[in-house]
Order: C-alpha cells, then sequence, then structure tokens
C-alpha cells in the first residue's frame, strides 16, 4: 500500500472524531486505530505445519497408489546391505510378507524393515542415503 | 553450537524455540505424531517426527539429532531432562547435551548421596542419616539421635512419593522394611534414608546455575510452600516476607 496514502489517512483521523478506520485494496489492508500500531493484515500469517505424508503426496503429481510403508523409526535409509549389494527391491518387483525392503541405520544399528503384506512395489519414494524421519513414506505396495 | 534439536512439547518447547532465535541458533523441532499440529512447529527452521506418542524414547531423539545435523540437544523440562543415561547418550554420540553433565545429574539424583556431597562441602543440610539407612535397628539408632518426629524418603524418589512420617520407634519399626519394598517398586531402587520431620515449615528453593566454565549465579529465591500430598502446586517469588539478605546471603553460601 502506498505509503503516501496511508499518511493521508491518518491525517483525516485525526482532523475528525474517527478512532478507527479499516481500508482494503485488492489484497492489501490496513487498520488504524487511535493511539494504536498500523499493522498491515496480510503479514500476520503463520505458516502451517504439515505432516511429511501430506508434504510429499502434494509435491507428486499423483496420489500415492496402494499401501503406504512409512518408516517405523528414524535414521537413515539404505536400499542395500552394502554399498557393493544389489538393491532389495526395485519399482516392479513383486515381495511376500516378510521379504526385506531396505534398512533404517538408527545409531549405528542397522534395522531390516520387512514388508507387512504381499504384493508389487509401485514406487520407492527415498532416494539411497536419505535421513527418514518416523512414518515418512518409503515405498508404496499394491 | 549452530542448530538445536529442542526433545520436548508444548509451552517450554516455545520457550526454547525463543531462546534459540534470541541467540541466532538454529532449532529442529522433535514432534510426535500426537502432536504433528503443534503450534511451534512452522516456527522451528525444521522439524522431525520421532514417533507415535513418546518424548521419552532416547535413541528416537539422537538419532533425529543426527539425521537433522544438530549439534546440540535441549530436554526442556520433565521426560529425560533428568536422566542422566540419557545426558551420557546425547554425549556420547558427540552431540552436546543442554543441562548439566550427567555425573551432576546421577549425583543430585539420588537424594542420599546429594546430602552426603553438600555436607562435604560444608552446606547445612537437615539433620538426618550418613547416607542411605538399610538396617532397621540403625533407623532406629538414627531416628532416636535427630528426634522424632523423623521422615523417611527414597533416594530416587521422586514427584511427592517415597516419603513416610514417624512419630515414635513403634510405628517405624513396623513399616521399615515395607518402605523400602515399595520405594524398589516405585523408582526400582530400595535406598532410602531419613531426615528430621520440621512441622510447617517453609520450603525455600535457591536455583544455582554454571555454566561449566567456572561462572555460577544463583537466581533468587522461590517459595515452594504451597503443596498437596508433597508436590509443589504452585511457586512464587519472591518467597513473601524473607528479607532479601537472608537470600543472598544462603545464595552465596550455595555459590
Amino acid at each position: 500500500m502506498d505509503i503516501r496514502k496511508v499518511k493521508k489517512l491518518i491525517e483525516m483521523m485525526e482532523e475528525s472524531d474517527i478512532s478507527e478506520i479499516e481500508i482494503k485494496e485488492g489484497e492489501d489492508s490496513v487498520r488504524i486505530s487511535r493511539g494504536g500500531v498500523v499493522v498491515p493484515l496480510s503479514d500476520l500469517k503463520v505458516p502451517e505445519h504439515k505432516p511429511i505424508a501430506d508434504r510429499l503426496e502434494t509435491a507428486a503429481d499423483k496420489p500415492f497408489i496402494g499401501h503406504v510403508v512409512g518408516a517405523p523409526m528414524v535414521g537413515t535409509f539404505y536400499r542395500a546391505a552394502s554399498p557393493s549389494s544389489p538393491s532389495f527391491v526395485e519399482t516392479g518387483d513383486a515381495v511376500s510378507e516378510g521379504d526385506t525392503l531396505c534398512i533404517i541405520e538408527s545409531m549405528k544399528m542397522m534395522n531390516y524393515i520387512k514388508a507387512e503384506q504381499t504384493g508389487k512395489i509401485e514406487a520407492i519414494l527415498v532416494v539411497n542415503e536419505e535421513p527418514v524421519e518416523f512414518d515418512q513414506p518409503l515405498f508404496t505396495i499394491s | 553450537m549452530k542448530r538445536v534439536l529442542i526433545a520436548n512439547r508444548g509451552e517450554i518447547a516455545l520457550r526454547i524455540l525463543r531462546a534459540c532465535r534470541e541467540l541466532g541458533l538454529e532449532t529442529v523441532a522433535a514432534y510426535s505424531q500426537a502432536d504433528s499440529l503443534a503450534l511451534h512447529l512452522p516456527l522451528a527452521n525444521d522439524t522431525v517426527c520421532i514417533g507415535k506418542h513418546s518424548y521419552l524414547d532416547s535413541s528416537q531423539i539422537i538419532s533425529a539429532a543426527m539425521i537433522k545435523n544438530c549439534d546440540g540437544v535441549h530436554p526442556g523440562y520433565g521426560f529425560l531432562s533428568e536422566s542422566s543415561d540419557f545426558a551420557l547418550q546425547v554425549e556420547e554420540a558427540g552431540l552436546c547435551f543442554i543441562g548439566p553433565a550427567a555425573p551432576h545429574i546421577e549425583l543430585m539424583g539420588d537424594k542420599a548421596k546429594a546430602r552426603a556431597a553438600m555436607t562435604a562441602k560444608g552446606i547445612p543440610v537437615l539433620p538426618g542419616s550418613d547416607g542411605e539407612v538399610t538396617r532397621l535397628d540403625d533407623a532406629c539408632d538414627c531416628a532416636e539421635r535427630i528426634g522424632f518426629p523423623v521422615m523417611v524418603k527414597a533416594s530416587h524418589g521422586g514427584g511427592g512419593r517415597g516419603i513416610q512420617i514417624f512419630d515414635d520407634e513403634a510405628s517405624l519399626r513396623s513399616a521399615f522394611e515395607g518402605l523400602r519394598n515399595e520405594a524398589e517398586q516405585l523408582f526400582g531402587n530400595g535406598g532410602v534414608y531419613i531426615e528430621k520431620w520440621l512441622d510447617a515449615p517453609r520450603h525455600i528453593e535457591i536455583q544455582v546455575f554454571g555454566d561449566g566454565n567456572g561462572r555460577v549465579i544463583h537466581f533468587g529465591a522461590r517459595e515452594c510452600s504451597i503443596q498437596r500430598r508433597h508436590q509443589k502446586l504452585l511457586e512464587e517469588t519472591p518467597p513473601p516476607g524473607i528479607p532479601v539478605d537472608r537470600i543472598s546471603g544462603a545464595g552465596n553460601v550455595l555459590l
């Protein structure tokens, strides 16, 4: 909002009996109170915190297909048992309940994460060595 | 220190966040799933979900601090803030535990040891037993020496529990073993000690703070006498009716 307009409003207020005035101009708005402070209302927004699953789903173009496997712990995600080993699973692989999907390393302990249901790997949502938080979507299984 | 993991919730998480902001430190707010809509979360530089319910899972908290590249962990109050095990694990992981050193937490968490440590430094404590009392006869001798009524307290007690008052030797004799068992069940440690019972005292606390580099201050006194079942309900500062010089005198003794 043009500062000259705001100054004009203040002058108008001082010359009259008006105690409070609010003007909206498109997206901008300003409220002036006698004895109070001018606060642009648009500056008062606090960003919303979204759980990581929502953030990821919004970032992807389409909603998740199938059952989402969330990380059961905080740590670093590994797709294979060692840098030279093949990945446990690839997109499109069939998996049975109990098959190892990945490793999450937490405080130097390697935790083998197993599939809880039989199906097909639709998508792998994290990359090798990515840090993951609790319940962060790792795979979708259809 | 550049980045701090806030391992708590509610008003203390927000207070820690504010303090970090004032000091120019980055913040990572840890939260449980139940707290995913907590209002302080969007104010932190980053957030990390540590589990379904609990801020008591030390390995998840430390893991979270590591994956988010924090160098310090602030435990807030309650939860793991008085756990010497947690403080030690944080330090062993190469992070800074923002709080007392693990050995100090352990020393002061054992009330019998804490009494002994203060006595060794010449700080007056309530008349009582010299450390823990294991044998009934020793308990009775001590009680007779300091005079009834006496309190028997669990060394690892807290939250107002593990305390019983005795007016005479007969009641002490019949309850002593039971108290030790109760302490074992409640706190995992059956150690007890004895202190003189004061009738209607003022319970005043002076908070002492050191920076680990030899600088120590005290924060004045708080009135903690308003209690229910030995638990403080409301604290007030300054304590009404106590002259300022008595407080600074006591504070200086502690420093």
